[in-house]
């Protein structure tokens, strides 16, 4: 892995009586591409600003480079913020916006003319460099705001639900276009977003917040596959909980749900099985099968009475008694 | 036309109509007998003239004391402006406790009667030993004037995306830098309309100039003062000019801001 280039440290931040961030401590390495996942209110836009230089943590440590970052101010950051609303400048060009930052920091004209020019082939903006901001769509806005902060060569993106304001297909196009841009110039990204799917798509690494806090923190497949906890089993991706006994054997394994056990295990939907004849797994009665498009989706009753639902490649008769397996590295313990 | 009015209609046409020639019957008024021949004010005019402009410029007093008053102006409005500008963006900009009270208490001035405000800059000038005068006036000016610039440019600068702010500071601008490329690019129509409103109620202010002037005469001061000892046509002429160049000024600062809330 490379080398960290920034390091929170037992982070803590208040407003007023309300404990916003409670410590997290989270290393960004150089290049990657990290994402805060959380449901709105988990912190993990005040995380973004506390980089950017917006809000001072409460207390803990921030790390640009090794170098302590929280008292320079927002304007001596080499850390760049890509705005939820974009906030482009209304009364300049296209070009202007993209020039501002490097005028601020009295680049020679002749550098600030070359690397606007280049910024704009890159974002495919040529065409529109002499438009203002409310001459332009909203993706288009977007990509302008994506080059004003990029052109400045940060060390570190910041990007706040940057796509929040965009329609599906809009989204995804640009999701494509902020990975190559990445790419292209290695710039570390640290994006935030409560869209799980916008988050397990484009990182290389996704924060699970929840509430102030760090509920895991790992590559998206990992997340998937071993949830940590209750909440991120939840939140990224769906997932059924189980309260009992873990049972397995012969590459199959169930919960054993009437001893009293208190154990709780989340299993995706897609690797539950509906066995009808089986003499091992949890005894449940379908009561619903829905057609998906490429997959069914189906619920089942257990003794217990809880619903689960499984995604499978056929349907069954509501009605059907059937016994509920999976297979062991599937079962996770949350 | 092939659609009639109904009677609620019409009576509404009728008072709307009414109300325009309660406001604006007298102003014409002035203006037709401004060209009038006749010295003395009568129906039907005797002719047309422009006698009375000419008495108007040749009047030395009312001349120097339309001087007096544009100089009030211009330097109330531009005080104003220095002050009240800078002072609205520290308002929005900043977050303290009593913000809203202050919000409040900014528009105080401008709601007051004018003989309350005449009264209290009186007695505070007095108090730290400022002597009536013009002095005197700029200051009461510029004080009644920041009640009108501060609420409208901070009502403007509350349009702002406050995130433009942040975007600058996180592009590397100060926050002089700030104020300058970003936020007074933003406002400058509103700033500009501001102050031509400014002008326009510094030019026709008695009651404040009454209590500060001593014997420095501004033009409304002087009008009300040739009109007790007499009224001539010169009067009306001069009105006449001051209304077209009010009447100029709203129109400049109404397209201003409607031009800038887009």
């Amino acid at each position: 892995m490379s080398r960290k280039l920034i390091e929170l440290k037992n982070i803590v931040k208040n407003f007023g009586k309300n404990e916003i961030i409670k410590d997290i401590s989270l290393d960004v390495y150089e290049g990657e591409f990290l994402t805060l996942l959380g449901p709105s209110g988990c912190g993990k836009t005040t995380i973004l600003r506390m980089l950017a230089g917006f809000e001072t943590p409460t207390s803990g440590e921030i790390l640009l480079d090794g170098e302590d970052l929280i008292p320079v101010p927002a304007n001596r950051r080499q850390i760049n913020t890509v705005f939820q609303s974009y906030a482009l400048f209304p009364h300049m060009t296209v070009r202007g916006n993209i020039a501002y930052g490097m005028k601020m920091q009295h680049i020679p004209d002749k550098e600030i003319k070359e690397r606007v020019e280049e910024m704009l082939s890159l974002t495919q903006l040529e065409s529109l460099a002499d438009r203002k901001p409310a001459q332009l769509s909203g993706g288009q806005q977007q990509r302008v705001a994506i080059a004003r902060s990029l052109v400045n060569r940060p060390k570190v993106l910041l990007l706040d639900e940057p796509l929040g304001a965009l329609d599906l297909h809009l989204r995804k196009s640009m999701q494509i276009e902020l990975k190559r841009l990445q790419r292209k110039l290695g710039t570390t990204y640290v994006y935030v977003t409560h869209d799980q799917e916008e988050a397990m798509t484009m990182s290389d690494r996704v924060v699970v917040m929840h509430e102030g806090r760090i509920e895991q923190c790992d590559t998206a497949r990992q997340i998937y596959k071993h949830p940590a906890t209750r909440f991120v089993s939840q939140f990224l991706g769906d997932a059924n909980l189980f309260t009992g006994t873990y049972v397995h054997g012969d590459g199959e394994a169930y919960f054993c749900q009437d001893d009293g056990a208190a154990d709780t295990y989340a299993v995706r939907p897609e690797k539950l099985h509906f066995v009808p004849d089986s003499s091992k797994g949890m005894a449940a009665v379908v009561t619903e099968s829905t057609f998906m498009g490429n997959v069914y989706r189906n619920c089942a009753r257990l003794e217990s009475g809880q619903i689960c639902f499984a995604l499978n490649d056929r349907p069954y008769n509501p009605g059907t008694k059937v016994k509920i397996l999976f297979a062991p590295e599937d079962a996770c313990r949350v | 036309m092939s659609k009639k009015f109904s009677g609620s209609t019409v009576l509404v046409i009728i008072l709307a109509v009414c109300g325009f020639l309660f406001l604006y019957l007298p102003v014409v008024v002035v203006v037709m007998y401004s060209f009038n021949t006749d010295a003395i004010s009568s129906f039907p005019m005797s002719g047309f003239t422009l006698k009375w402009y000419k008495a108007m410029f040749a009047n030395t007093e009312l001349i120097k004391s339309l001087r007096n008053s544009l100089i009030v102006a211009f330097i109330g409005t531009g005080l104003a402006i220095l002050i009240g500008v800078p002072g609205a963006y520290g308002m929005y900009k900043l977050k303290f406790p009593g913000k809203k009270a202050l919000e409040k208490m900014v528009i105080l001035p401008m709601m007051l009667p004018g003989i309350i405000t005449g009264i209290t800059i009186l007695s505070f000038l007095q108090l730290v030993g400022v002597v009536q005068g013009a002095f005197a006036v700029v200051l009461g000016h510029t004080t009644f004037l920041l009640g009108t610039v501060l609420p409208q440019v901070y009502t403007r600068l509350r349009q702002l995306d406050r995130n433009l702010l942040e975007a600058s500071q996180d592009l590397g601008a100060g926050g002089v830098q700030t104020f300058f490329h970003v936020i007074l690019p933003n406002i400058k129509t509103s700033v500009f309309g501001a102050a031509l409103l400014s002008i326009t109620l510094s030019l026709d202010e008695i009651p404040v100039t009454f209590f500060l002037n001593g014997v420095f005469t501004t033009l409304p001061i002087k009008i009300y003062g040739m009109t007790r000892n007499g009224f001539t046509p010169e009067i009306n002429a001069i009105c006449s000019l001051i209304l077209l160049a009010s009447v100029a000024a709203v129109i400049i600062s109404n397209k201003l801001s409607a031009k800038e809330a887009v």
